[in-house]
């Protein structure tokens, strides 16, 4: 109690410390929008108001020149149009249109990804209808349906490249920060998939599936050079191959990397004179860099891709020394895969894949000695995951009416360790080494009962080390209604393992393993209804339920008083999804969402980090001058409980991405603003023993960025 | 005393919630207001006939072939629904290479001897049709899926948001026509009954 008052009183005071740090004026990046910067101290939520009529004017202004496609040379038709019913495979292992997915849908695109300015996979999420994202200041935490656990590393969704799994097989983490895989510049569309999807891909496609969709060699075609300096003196650089030969291969490359100083912080929680009253300097530093490479010919494709990222640990994260450079932790992830696909006849499809993964986690931490005057101690915590295995999947429209597709898949973790040491005197703490496999097996079966009529029933067997069998059974329904109306009904059950983590380590003072741990258990059932207005606008409204049994949830353990994950009882929730999407013939477009929903844990109660509401606007409109797109992101999400029963209050934050799409003369510009009414917001913490005082970490204010591609 | 910080925060954060919305809804409203005269322009069906359109601009037929009629001869076939219909309105667009664009719908392959191209809509007809064109040096176009794989010339698909196309060579070798390499170059490559697929 004493700390978190110790925390309320201070947040003027580090409102006041936000303020100073943002000293730049960002009127130059905004002038050609035609809005001059508010005074500073005009009550901030009056503010859109001048956006909302700005964005009007211009919608209205633009919607009046239409094209005729004809007019159109093919690469234009080819790169600026856009499908409102869009394909995807990342639902059920083959392509389909979203309006023939029993699922709900969304798919950002490269052109959404350069609009909007977005940096990383969990910028382009966020945008997601009832997706939301939390930051500790080490990783991003992708919520969803009113589930977002504060001490849950990205376990519960899924992350594909290209349709292979990355999740890690220590941490079961969806790497989607500034520690991801692959650039950001390097995807051509993102499918996120809502809902339980393990019965197609096994564990970890609880809430959601997100498969990223690499360019290819013909849409790169040639060098592309990107270049970008961004707040807290960031700076990023890149360098892009792609060519198709005339032999058919196809040969990617690419390296990229980024430095940043990171912002100067101030915790509350350690407003003390020993500790320079919160305040940190030079502590949030990150630094990554990454490559990928791609050869493919004749449906044999050899991929490799590896990433690095080290950062610093600003918030003192487990009670290490604070305001202290010293305490930084590594990222690092390395991936082959070698697929092969070939049609059979027009209607079969089977192909064969065979991949290797790791994934090694360094944290380096600076304790301060047990009592006063005595040294520092400087501890080490590892964590490494390798994994190999192989998959093979056929997909084959074995009648008229019927589509199946079926697939093996097996991995083999044959390093799962985790150790913990002090450097000097050497002692060890923890030195856990695992190996384990998991095997599934799906089948899928989409039947066109009638015209109107699809029924898609599928199921998926997975055995995951010694635990018993998994069984995941889905059944979906499509009913087109009419030709503008599809109504979905959807069923689907998922799971997830306890992982290595959460089941074996332990940290003197801190967690305790938990080798009990029994898989979490997740039955969904969403309703849902589409409505195309003239194939320009799209309508949607989903309505699920869901309960997860078994929530493996990180408590304090009655005995040790220490940390560990246990299975904590049942959750259930409920939500409504209203979405609406609309594009004008002169390209301008809009989405906006509205969540609602409520979650109960069981004690009844509203779950922590999940939030009532979430709002979402994203609007792109062609400007009038030079090509130049204006974007505008729109983010709100109602107040969250944390874990100390405290509330972070809800929040509203609005991006703008001025961007000049490539051209002909090779070059393509943005600049971005974010977050720009500068709110303060907050996302809660974990529970920290070593900082027990910290309910919430406070997120970046205003920040920018310029950024500059050219291609030739 | 916290919460009534809270509760007013989030008063605050309503209104702007509800601003937002708003803004998005009137925007939505007023273009809509403007898409309903509209919408047909960037419907799928439209998009397709414009690279159908495209396409001929990017293909060299045989001479004789190309002679023999002093229109573009442009045929339909399949499905009959959106497809078909949007084809069918190219007819009155510019000329391509001097010759105007004139649409016929047929009923019998056999009547596919004297189009320049083909459309074939949809799925379900498309082997028959794509059979009774074989070697004929006709232009077959087809949005179903697997089409270029299964002796059509161009197929249209979707991925993501886009609409894209792949290309048969061997088919265009059969049939005698030169695709342009602009058009190869955006096009997927794909061989008869097999390719990269996705």
């Amino acid at each position: 109690m004493l700390g978190i008052d110790i925390e309320h009183q201070s947040v003027g005071r580090k409102d006041m410390h936000w303020k100073r740090r943002f000293p730049v004026s960002v009127a130059g990046v905004l002038a050609p929008v035609g809005a001059t910067p508010d005074p500073p101290h005009r009550p901030l939520c009056h503010r859109p108001v001048y956006l909302i009529a700005l964005l009007l004017a211009m919608a209205q202004q633009g919607a009046q020149a239409s094209q005729d496609l004809t007019d159109l040379p093919l690469e234009q038709l080819m790169n600026e149009s856009k499908l409102i019913d869009a394909s995807i495979v990342g639902a059920s292992r083959f392509r389909q249109r979203v309006s023939t997915t029993p699922s709900a849908v969304t798919v950002i695109s490269r052109e959404d990804i350069q609009q909007y300015g977005w940096r990383t996979v969990a910028e382009a999420v966020r945008s997601v209808p009832g997706f939301y994202v939390h930051s500790d200041r080490s990783y991003n935490y992708i919520g969803t349906r009113g589930f977002a656990r504060p001490q849950d590393y990205n376990s519960r969704v899924l992350l594909l490249i290209d349709g292979q799994r990355t999740n890690d097989a220590v941490y079961d983490t969806a790497y989607v920060g500034s520690e991801q895989l692959i650039d950001i510049d390097l995807v051509e569309r993102i499918e996120v998939v809502r809902g339980p999807g393990s019965s197609v891909y096994g564990g970890n496609a609880l809430f959601g599936v997100i498969n990223i969709i690499t360019r290819t060699a013909q849409q790169i075609d040639g060098v592309e050079i990107g270049a970008a300096y961004s707040s807290f003196s960031t700076v990023y650089g890149r360098a892009t191959y792609g060519k198709r030969l005339d032999n058919g291969a196809e040969i990617v490359a690419s390296v990229s990397g980024s430095d940043s100083q990171g912002p100067d912080l101030c915790f509350p929680e350690f407003d003390m004179p020993e500790t320079s009253f919160g305040r940190t300097s030079g502590t949030a530093f990150d630094r990554s860099s990454r490559f990928y490479a791609r050869l493919s010919q004749q449906g044999l494709t050899l991929t490799a891709a590896g990433s690095q990222r080290q950062n610093g640990n600003p918030g003192a994260a487990y009670g290490v020394v604070f305001d202290d450079p010293d305490n930084k932790q590594t990222d690092q992830q390395a991936y082959a895969n070698l697929s092969y696909t070939r049609s059979l006849s027009p209607d079969t499809e089977i192909s064969a894949r065979l991949f290797w993964g790791e994934y090694r986690f360094g944290l380096n931490a600076v304790y301060a000695g047990a009592n006063a005057g005595e040294p520092e101690v400087r501890n080490h915590d590892r964590g490494l995951a390798s994994w190999w295995g192989s998959e093979a999947k056929l997909v084959t429209a074995w009648s008229e009416r019927n589509q199946l597709v079926s697939g093996l898949e097996y991995q083999s973790n044959y390093r799962q360790k985790q150790w913990t040491y002090d450097v000097a005197p050497y002692q060890s703490f923890l030195d856990d080494r695992h190996q384990s496999e998991r095997s599934g097996v799906f089948l899928q079966n989409d039947f066109q009962w009638t015209e109107a009529f699809k029924v898609s029933l599928g199921a998926r067997y997975d055995k995951v080390g010694s635990a018993s069998g998994e069984l995941s059974p889905r059944l979906g329904v499509v009913y087109r209604w009419s030709q503008q109306t599809v109504w979905k009904l959807l069923y689907g059950s998922a799971f997830r393992p306890g992982n290595a983590f959460e089941k074996f380590y332990t940290f003197p003072g801190q967690q305790i393993a938990n080798k009990q741990l029994q898989p979490e258990k997740l039955k969904t059932w969403e309703a849902g209804v589409e409505h195309y207005l003239g194939k320009q606008t799209r309508l949607a409204a989903t309505t699920y339920y869901y309960t997860m049994e078994n929530l493996i949830e990180q408590v304090t353990e009655a005995d040790s008083g220490l940390l560990q994950y246990q299975n904590a009882g049942n959750v259930k929730a409920q939500g409504l999804e209203f979405e609406a999407e609309h594009q004008w013939d002169n390209s301008a477009r809009m989405r906006l969402s509205l969540d609602l929903l409520k979650t109960q844990n069981a004690q009844g109660e509203q779950l922590s980090n999940s939030p009532h509401a979430i709002g979402k606007f994203l609007g792109s409109l062609p400007l009038p001058w030079m090509g130049l797109r204006l974007g505008v992101e729109g983010q709100w999400l109602s107040s969250r409980k944390t874990d100390a029963d405290t509330t972070v209050p809800g929040y509203g934050v609005v991006n703008l991405t001025l961007l000049r799409p490539m051209a002909r003369d090779g070059w393509q510009l943005s600049a971005s603003v974010f977050n720009l009414l500068d709110r303060k917001f907050a996302d809660p913490a974990a529970p920290d023993l070593g900082v027990p005082m910290r309910d919430r970490f406070v997120q970046d204010g205003r920040t920018f960025r310029v950024k500059a591609v050219y291609r030739f | 005393m916290r919460k009534l910080h809270s509760g007013r925060r989030s008063t605050a954060n309503v209104r702007r919630a509800a601003l937002v919305l708003a803004a998005g809804l009137a925007i939505t409203g007023g273009g809509l207001g403007q898409a309903s005269a509209q919408s047909r322009a960037t419907d799928e069906s439209a998009l397709k006939a414009a690279f159908v359109y495209n396409f001929a601009k990017y293909t060299d037929w045989p001479d004789d072939v190309w002679n023999k009629s002093p229109k573009l001869r442009l045929c339909t076939a399949g499905e009959r629904g959106g497809f078909t219909q949007t084809v069918a309105a190219l007819e009155g667009k510019p000329a391509v290479r001097g010759k105007e664009v004139e649409v016929r719908q047929l009923s019998r392959p056999e009547d596919a001897a004297s189009c320049h191209i083909l459309v074939i809509a949809g799925r379900t007809k498309m082997a028959e049709w794509t059979r009774g064109v074989r070697s004929l040096p006709v232009l077959t176009v087809g949005d179903g899926e697997g089409f270029a794989t299964n002796a059509g010339l161009i197929g249209l698909y979707a991925e993501g948001e886009k609409l894209k196309f792949e290309v048969n060579q061997e088919a265009a070798h059969r049939a005698g026509l030169r695709l342009s390499s602009q058009l190869l170059k955006l096009a997927r490559l794909v061989r008869d009954e097999q390719g990269e697929g996705r």
